[in-house]
């Protein structure tokens, strides 16, 4: 009964005249900021700290979450139109949302997406909401070991998205993925590693700047090289049908209901889990979407449900992140770790008494999250337009433009001149990985558990000795990813038989 | 044919990848036996799968080769890497090292607007009052939104620090 009250509560409070206008202003900001490259989640978030110290905590918690909850639309518009991921969280989304708007149907995969992140959103709090009294016994059976081997399975399921069924090429960039990331202090000892004498390199390579060159100059790269504009195949400008496609969109996703419900629900599992975060719970939703479509085939090619699976999942992410940040003071991610930051400056500390005397907060929480997509979604169909026509222009104007504002959001994350170097570096190392086929998600994401992989081996072995991978948890995660594993090798193999090789 | 070929580029590209992280790994693993156990067992753990993964994709790609030798004289001669695509890769790989160097010396703001009326003039041969414009309106709209939206101090760059530590001497 204290659910629905809290609920009709936190609703009023957030369509309040004190608090609805921060909500927009803070959707309306977040989307701006996930639109430019290089700025994430948790820069709109640490941007908004300074203005929020006065705040009321309500409108403060609003204005922040609010600004996060649309982040990843904006990312989504970019990583659709622009080959460009405006955040993290966007990457999974270009596996196939670039190649529909080469397809010349960019305006159909930014309506899918934006639709899909507001469901994601809304079965993520609608989870969370549920939920919440029985998620401590869930998150806390998870230790040292069953973060390791999750990473570990979470890297096997991106590896076996390797383009041309090639798993070893995968497995290679996910590998090399986790030991760039060993590139610096190590997390465990604080002795540096592979620096080669450059100073630069001590606090070890930026994950925005590495993501920036994998995924964004690469692109550009390819094409200046490729020539032409984004769209090469578009055939009609026109706004209205632009609008046609956007509505289209929209309709995709509410047609593929049961796969948003899926991808929703990987988003929230993953995101109750801390540290994971919503990039791998992307890709996990891109894989399973994969594996279980009627034409596997044509993802990659420019399918919708490429963009609806990574998209929901994303956003979905939020909930279940939201769940352990507030009920255990537990960050489901880096943004809830600067959420929980914003909210111990107001004088509230996350944490099982906070869900007992800030009840009223937490359905606040969850009403922002909904409404801050809601808007966001809004904004982004709106802003797609304009965009997307963008997306005509010839690739020898684009190119430079984008170069300065990529290469200016990977400098901006630490002010460091170095970053933008380290952007370009990779920007050629993701142009041959993109132009050879080795999967540039799978090196992100192993890039990005690198330190998760480490901390949690070295307290495995501490805690447990070698054999840690024997508890029960940790051994039934193995299992699944030998069965993932072996599943898919044979299934490449009986490929293989059929007439597609290993190596090509 | 065409796609034949393509294909073949690809596999030799391919092998020229495949060598470079098998060096990199070398040199990344030479340096971990420098390091605490504690500090390099990750890396080892990592190292370990990822060298047999490359040797067995060079196996593959090496076989690859071999087989497409030995079909015939003609198909043995590996068609070169499409010289035009590799021009103006290296092309756009000097034009950003440029904008590198632009930004250190001049600024982020000046460094930009400079690289994008250049590069739009004599890259991308757009007419003269494109490239200005272009490249001031995209320089200013950075720093509204950079510096004064954002709050964030951008790259003042070489030769701002010299001249305003001349002025201040």
């Amino acid at each position: 009964m204290y659910v629905i009250d809290g609920l009709l509560q936190g609703f009023v409070t957030a369509v309040s005249p004190g608090v609805l206008p921060y909500l927009i202003v803070g959707a309306t900001l977040g989307l701006i900021i996930g639109i430019i490259p290089g700025l994430s989640g948790h820069f709109a978030m640490a941007m908004m700290i300074p203005f929020v110290f006065r705040m009321d905590p309500a409108v403060a918690v609003t204005f922040i979450l609010a600004a996060h909850a649309a982040v990843a639309q904006g990312g989504g518009v970019t990583a659709i139109l622009f080959a460009t991921p405006g955040t993290g969280q966007n990457a999974a989304t270009l596996l196939d949302g670039p190649a529909m708007t080469e397809n010349g149907e960019a305006g159909r995969a930014v309506g899918a997406a934006m639709t899909a992140c507001f469901l994601g959103a809304f079965f993520g709090v609608f989870v969370l909401t549920i939920l919440l009294p029985i998620l401590r016994r869930v998150v806390l059976l998870f230790g040292p070991p069953e973060f390791f081997m999750l990473a570990v399975l979470a890297l096997t399921f991106i590896a076996v998205l390797g383009t041309s069924g090639n798993i070893n090429k995968g497995l290679i960039a996910g590998a090399l993925g986790l030991l760039l990331s060993f590139v610096g202090m190590g997390s465990v000892t604080g002795e540096t590693r592979f620096t080669f004498g450059i100073l630069e390199l001590w606090d070890g390579l930026s994950m925005v700047p590495v993501l920036l060159g994998i995924f964004a100059v690469s692109e550009m790269i390819h094409l200046w090289v490729e020539g032409g504009t984004l769209a090469r195949e578009a055939t009609d400008e026109h706004p209205r049908a632009l609008q046609r496609q956007i509505f289209e969109g929209v309709m995709d996703t509410l047609r593929h209901w049961w796969l948003v419900i899926r991808c929703s629900a990987i988003g929230t599992s993953m995101g109750l889990i801390p540290g994971l975060g919503s990039a791998p719970a992307a890709f996990v939703a891109y894989g399973h979407a994969k594996q279980t479509s009627k034409h596997p085939e044509k993802f990659g090619t420019g399918t919708v449900e490429g963009v609806i699976a990574p998209e929901s999942a994303n956003d979905a992410v939020e909930g279940g992140a939201l769940a352990s940040t507030l009920a255990f003071g537990i960050p489901g991610s880096s943004s809830m770790a600067i959420l929980i930051t914003a909210l111990i400056i107001l004088g509230v500390e996350p944490g099982p008494k906070f869900m007992v005397e800030r009840l009223d907060l937490v359905f606040l929480m969850i009403w922002t999250v909904v409404l801050g997509n809601f808007v966001g979604t809004i904004l982004g169909i709106v802003v797609a337009n304009p965009l997307a026509r963008v997306t005509f222009l010839r690739g020898s104007l684009l190119v430079p433009v984008l170069l300065t504002i990529i290469l200016t959001g990977s400098f901006v994350i630490h002010s460091t001149w170095s970053d933008m170097v380290v952007a370009l570096v990779f920007g050629l190392l993701g142009y041959a990985m993109k132009r050879l086929d080795y999967s540039r998600p799978a090196f992100i994401i192993g890039f990005v558990l690198g330190l998760m992989v480490e901390r949690n081996l070295y307290l495995s072995l501490k805690l447990y000795g070698s054999t840690f991978f024997m508890e029960p948890l940790s051994f039934g995660l193995m299992l699944l990813t030998i069965v993932v594993l072996l599943y898919n090798v044979l299934k490449m193999l009986k490929g293989k038989r059929e007439g597609y090789s290993l190596g090509s | 044919m065409a796609a034949d070929d393509n294909e073949k580029t690809n596999v030799r590209v391919d092998l020229v990848f495949c060598l470079f992280l098998i060096v990199l790994l070398v040199v990344f693993f030479v340096a971990t036996l420098g390091y605490k156990p504690v500090t390099r067992r990750a890396p080892l753990i990592v190292m370990i799968p990822l060298a047999i993964m490359l040797v067995g994709q060079l196996a593959v790609l090496v076989n690859k080769i071999k087989k497409t030798r030995a079909k015939t004289v003609e198909n043995s001669l590996l068609p070169k890497i499409d010289a035009e695509k590799l021009r103006k890769a290296v092309q756009l790989l000097l034009w950003m090292m440029f904008l590198l160097l632009m930004i250190h010396f001049a600024g982020h703001v000046g460094g930009i607007a400079l690289f994008l009326i250049l590069f739009l003039r004599f890259a991308s041969h757009e007419r003269w009052f494109l490239s200005i414009s272009l490249g001031l309106v995209v320089a200013a709209a950075l720093y509204v939104l950079f510096e004064v939206g954002l709050k964030i101090v951008l790259y003042p760059g070489a030769i701002y620090g010299y001249v305003s530590a001349l002025i201040w001497s």
